[in-house]
Formats: structure tokens, C-alpha cells, sequence
């Protein structure tokens, strides 16, 4: 019901707030001198921001979503909802935009907080091409969780067990986040093949089929001028002349930002279908 | 006025593909003003029948009207005048009985101005005043079913659905809670049906009772009205009962049969009075005769009876 009272909620953003301040400190520490802009900084991070949110992001968006509808049905609160004067439909958009607010205030929450660890401790400031990166990088960490939290959601209308659709959602991001990038490195050695370029490439093939592994190139290139992005494998490469202006980047990594909008959306669909048309008792 | 008209209504679900017939066309009328117990035995589909009056799952036939409302097309308006007081009471169990009462009283779209007296005056009610700051998790089973009607009171609606309101209450937590229906009834004419298998309970309260089978009504009226339907049953004792004896009982006309035999003591079902035939053979037999009485049904043999 509150989410931001939660404590779920407040045990894993704090942990993310706690680990993006320790790596962007640890950061600034290490490669001060060396930096030219904020996002170097912020990229020089280790574990990176990116890192982070692909992992414990996607932990937050699970974590808010598997129980959303299958336990206010067991402990019989969701009944009590549906016969006030509601419609059905209501109560699904409205833990969709809920789920959707507590995202966005996390995301912004740890992207405020390493920027402003960096500004603070270094003094470097933010051009207008870095700003508007910023921001499409925030932008796209919100739908990457929000993605995660429709899958969750979507399985907790579908499944009555509580546990069982825990399972689901964490086996999801498994997938995602361990089993296609450990699968994609074992194929690539099974091939056998002399040619390392072509390991790279079945690789790379292997991996289009990981949510995490979209997010992160996209990222990657948001966050980098000089990084080039191909789908068909996704491949990320440095292109050392010129950088790319914000337009081009986002012209290039579209097929990516578009699977990761698609999946959030059809989910949120079919989760809201199969709320809307399900004998809830 | 009728609160409640219902043609004809049908619902079927499909389980894995089976087709159950939850409500098999169901005829209802309802008055306002008056408390209707639907009984029945465990699914005999009380509770798709609330569910379908309020609008929580479509029908698959027929039709059914509450205070004049579709319950397909109206659905949200029927909710504004009807409360439901499900089996499981469900509550946020970390907020208080205050905070849970606003919860839902905002979800239906309570002026914020009128919440704090209306949840004061619900909490009243049902004796949860001085409860109202407690987190609900820590109450009894008996206060979240009091506290239960008091957020459908909050509403103040003008037709309550009590499904198995005192299941698993103990006597006296029972008796409160039948009290409190009574009081509602009586002091602010709101219409309640309740749903249950206790007809203890519900030969209680209420006014009129219906009996549900496989989806079904197949009886309505008041208690007292039901029971004369019932099949006459006499009780013979004498001091010597002999199988001729009861074969001759068995074979007058309007014996239906013979319930039971305990010793010299027979029960048997009857279309008609047959005292004065019966007491004619036991005295030509030479037999003497302890008891021979109609025995008033009740109204649990009137459901077992119907229930067969």
C-alpha cells in the first residue's frame, strides 16, 4: 500500500544510495587528476552507476512488484478494494503509477546523489551535452526498472502464490542479469572457433537476448560521447575522432531503447488484462 | 420498494476445463428494510451470488437489479449504496483501525470533511472506540469482524452483504455481532443479507431466509412459514414393539416412512395426522402407549430435509 514506508524499499534504496556514494567517492579519489568531464567520472566509477542500477535496480523493480496483487488478494484486502465504489481497473493503474513513483525517486535519488558528490568534491560542472545525457541516462534507468517492475507485477496477477511468483520474477532476472551472459561466454568457447572475432560476435548474438545487457549498452553509450553502438550483434566500440552529439547516440541505440520501452509496455498490458478479466476469488 | 431483484441469474466458471455451475438460474426478491438469510450447505453458491449482486464478477445469464441498478452496468453505483463484510476481513494489519477506516473510506470518495465523524461514529457502533489507535494486527477475530462492518458503515449504506459474518466467533462474540445487525436493521432500516450454514444464527435475526442448493433457491419465506412445509413426523412409545406391529404402523395410508427405531420407540415421517389411526391399531393390539406426539421440526431438519 505505501511503498515509500516500506521497508523493502527504504533497505534497498539506502544500499544503493550507500554503494553509489562509496564508488563515486572512491572515484573522484582515484582519478581526479585524470578526468576532463563529469561524465568520465561518473563512467571511471567502480562498480560503475550503470553497474549498480543494472543490478540493484532491477532488484528494486522485482522486489516491488512480485507481491503486488497476488498477496492484497490472499490477505483478502484486495476484495475489500474492489467492493468499495472503485473500478477494477483503478486499482491496477494505480499500483502501476505508485510502483512507478517510488522507481523515479530512487533513480533520481542515486543519480542526484553521485553528481552531487562530484560537483561538491570536485568543482566539475556540467556542460549542456553532459547535462542532457544525464538525463536521457536517468530517464532510460527509470524505464529499465520499471520493466522489471511490470514483469514482477505482471507475474503476481498471474500467479496466486506469493512465493511462486517471487521465484518467477527472481528467476527472470537471473536469466537476465547471469545465465545468458554465462551461456553466451560457455557457446562461444564450445564453437571452438579459431577466430576471436567470431566468438565475439556469437557472443554478442547471445546476449541480445538479455534485458541487462540492452540496458547497459545503451548506457554505456549515453554516457560516453565517444562510444558506438550496433545492435545486430550489440557491439559497443570506441570511435576515437570525433564524439557523437546526443541526437546521434540515441539514433544509433534506438532499437535498443525501444525493446526495453516494449517490454515495460507489454507487460504493463498484459498485466493489466489479466487483472481487469480474472475472477479475482 | 425491492432492494434486491434477480431473474434468472447464472453464473458458470470454467476450472481447468470443467464447467461449474456456481448460480444456475437464480430468482430473487429481496425487500427493503428486512434481514434475508441465504443458506445453504458449502457451496452451494452464497457467495458468487453476493459477489454477482455487487457487481465483483459479471454474470453468465440472466439478470439482477439492486435498488433499481444493473449489477453489470451499474456495478460501481451499486457499490456506493451496498457494503460487503466478506468471510476474511481483510486489513492493512501494521495501520490502526483509524487509519484503515480512512483508507477506504477515501478510496470511495468520501468528502474529507465528513471522514473523522463518520469513522468516530462507525467505531461507536461496533465498541472499537477505544481501539482506534491500535494497529490491527494485534486484534481478536471477533473485533476485525466488528471493525469489518464499521468500514462499511463509514459508507452508511443502505444495503449491507454479511458473508458468514460469524464464522469462527466464539458464542458471546457471535451474540455481539447478531445484536449489532439487529440494532442496524431496527434503528437506520439498512437491508441485510446475510450468507451462512449456521441456522441457529440466522434463524435469529432474520426475517425472511432462502435456501440455496447447487446454485439454486429452491425455498424462500419466513422460518415459521418454511417449517409447516415440513413433512409431519410422529413419535410412537410403547412398552412392546413387534416387527407385526410396525408393519401394520407402515402400512397406512400417508406413512411415508420410517424414520427411526430405538428400541420401543419409533420416529415416522407422515403426509397427514395419523395419531388416531395409530392409537386405534396399538389398542387392539393390547398395546400400551407412553407417547404418541407430533414432533415440531426444526430448522436444521428442514435443511437436511431440503438439502437431500
Amino acid at each position: 500500500m505505501d511503498y515509500f514506508s516500506s521497508f523493502r524499499y527504504i533497505t534497498i534504496v539506502m544500499f544503493l544510495a550507500a554503494l553509489i556514494s562509496l564508488s563515486t567517492y572512491s572515484s573522484i579519489s582515484r582519478v581526479r587528476s585524470e578526468a576532463t568531464s563529469f561524465l568520465d567520472l561518473i563512467t571511471r566509477a567502480t562498480p560503475s552507476i550503470i553497474t549498480l542500477i543494472t543490478y540493484i535496480g532491477s532488484i528494486l523493480g522485482v522486489s516491488l512488484g512480485f507481491d503486488s496483487i497476488n498477496r492484497e488478494r490472499k490477505e483478502g484486502t484486495l476484495l475489500a478494494v474492489l467492493s468499495c465504489p472503485v473500478y477494477r481497473d483503478s486499482v491496477i493503474v494505480g499500483k502501476f503509477i505508485s510502483g512507478a513513483i517510488s522507481i523515479m525517486v530512487s533513480i533520481l535519488l542515486a543519480n542526484l546523489l553521485a553528481s552531487g558528490l562530484i560537483i561538491a568534491f570536485t568543482g566539475i560542472s556540467l556542460s549542456l551535452d553532459e547535462a542532457y545525457r544525464f538525463l536521457a541516462f536517468i530517464l532510460l534507468s527509470f524505464t529499465y526498472v520499471l520493466g522489471y517492475y511490470a514483469i514482477s507485477m505482471l507475474f503476481s496477477v498471474l500467479i496466486d502464490e506469493v512465493s511462486v511468483s517471487l521465484l518467477a520474477s527472481v528467476i527472470f532476472w537471473m536469466i537476465n542479469a547471469y545465465i545468458v551472459p554465462s551461456i553466451s561466454w560457455t557457446i562461444a568457447e564450445m564453437m571452438s572457433l579459431e577466430n576471436i572475432e567470431y566468438r565475439r560476435v556469437i557472443r554478442a548474438s547471445i546476449l541480445m537476448f538479455s534485458v541487462n545487457e540492452h540496458y547497459r549498452a545503451v548506457s554505456i553509450c549515453l554516457l560516453n560521447p565517444r562510444a558506438a553502438y550496433r545492435l545486430m550483434p550489440i557491439t559497443i566500440w570506441s570511435i576515437p575522432i570525433k564524439p557523437l552529439s546526443l541526437m546521434e547516440t540515441l539514433m544509433t541505440t534506438w532499437p535498443s531503447i525501444v525493446t526495453l520501452v516494449a517490454i515495460t509496455i507489454i507487460c504493463t498490458v498484459m498485466a493489466y488484462i489479466a487483472f481487469t478479466s480474472r475472477e479475482i476469488f | 420498494m425491492k432492494a434486491i431483484v434477480a431473474k434468472d441469474l447464472t453464473k458458470i466458471y470454467r476450472v481447468r476445463g470443467r464447467r461449474i455451475i456456481a448460480v444456475n438460474k437464480l430468482n430473487l426478491k429481496i425487500l427493503e428494510g428486512e434481514i434475508f438469510g441465504l443458506l445453504g450447505p458449502n457451496g452451494a453458491g452464497k457467495t458468487t451470488t453476493i459477489n454477482l449482486l455487487l457487481g465483483l464478477t459479471s454474470p453468465t445469464s440472466g439478470e439482477a437489479y439492486v435498488f433499481g441498478f444493473d449489477i453489470v452496468r451499474d456495478s460501481v453505483k451499486i457499490r456506493e449504496l451496498a457494503g460487503l463484510v466478506p468471510e476474511k476481513a481483510g486489513f492493512y494489519g501494521s495501520l490502526t483501525a483509524y487509519q484503515n477506516l480512512k483508507y477506504f473510506a477515501e478510496l470511495s470518495g468520501m468528502p474529507s470533511s465528513e471522514l473523522d465523524e463518520r469513522i468516530e461514529w462507525a467505531l461507536k457502533f461496533v465498541d472499537l472506540s477505544g481501539w482506534r489507535d491500535v494497529p490491527v494486527k494485534a486484534f481478536s477475530r471477533g473485533m476485525v469482524q466488528r471493525l469489518a462492518l464499521a468500514r462499511v458503515l463509514v459508507r452508511r449504506p443502505r444495503i449491507i452483504f454479511l458473508d458468514e459474518p460469524t464464522a469462527g466467533l466464539d458464542p458471546k462474540a457471535s451474540r455481539k455481532y447478531r445484536l449489532l445487525i439487529k440494532k442496524l436493521n431496527r434503528d437506520y432500516g439498512v437491508t441485510i443479507v446475510i450468507s451462512s450454514h449456521m441456522l441457529h444464527e440466522v434463524r435469529r435475526i432474520c426475517h425472511r431466509i432462502g435456501f440455496m442448493k447447487k446454485g439454486k433457491i429452491i425455498s424462500t419465506g419466513r422460518v415459521e412459514e418454511l417449517l409447516k412445509k415440513l413433512k409431519l413426523r410422529i413419535l410412537i412409545e410403547v412398552d412392546q414393539l413387534s416387527s407385526e406391529i410396525l408393519n401394520e404402523i407402515k402400512s397406512l395410508n400417508g406413512v411415508l416412512g420410517i424414520d427411526k427405531v430405538r428400541g420401543n420407540k419409533v420416529y415416522l415421517t407422515a403426509s397427514r395426522d395419523l395419531r388416531l389411526e395409530i392409537s386405534k391399531i396399538l389398542i387392539q393390539r393390547g398395546v400400551l402407549i407412553k407417547t404418541l406426539k407430533i414432533v415440531h421440526p426444526t430448522l436444521d431438519e428442514l435443511f437436511m430435509q431440503l438439502n437431500r
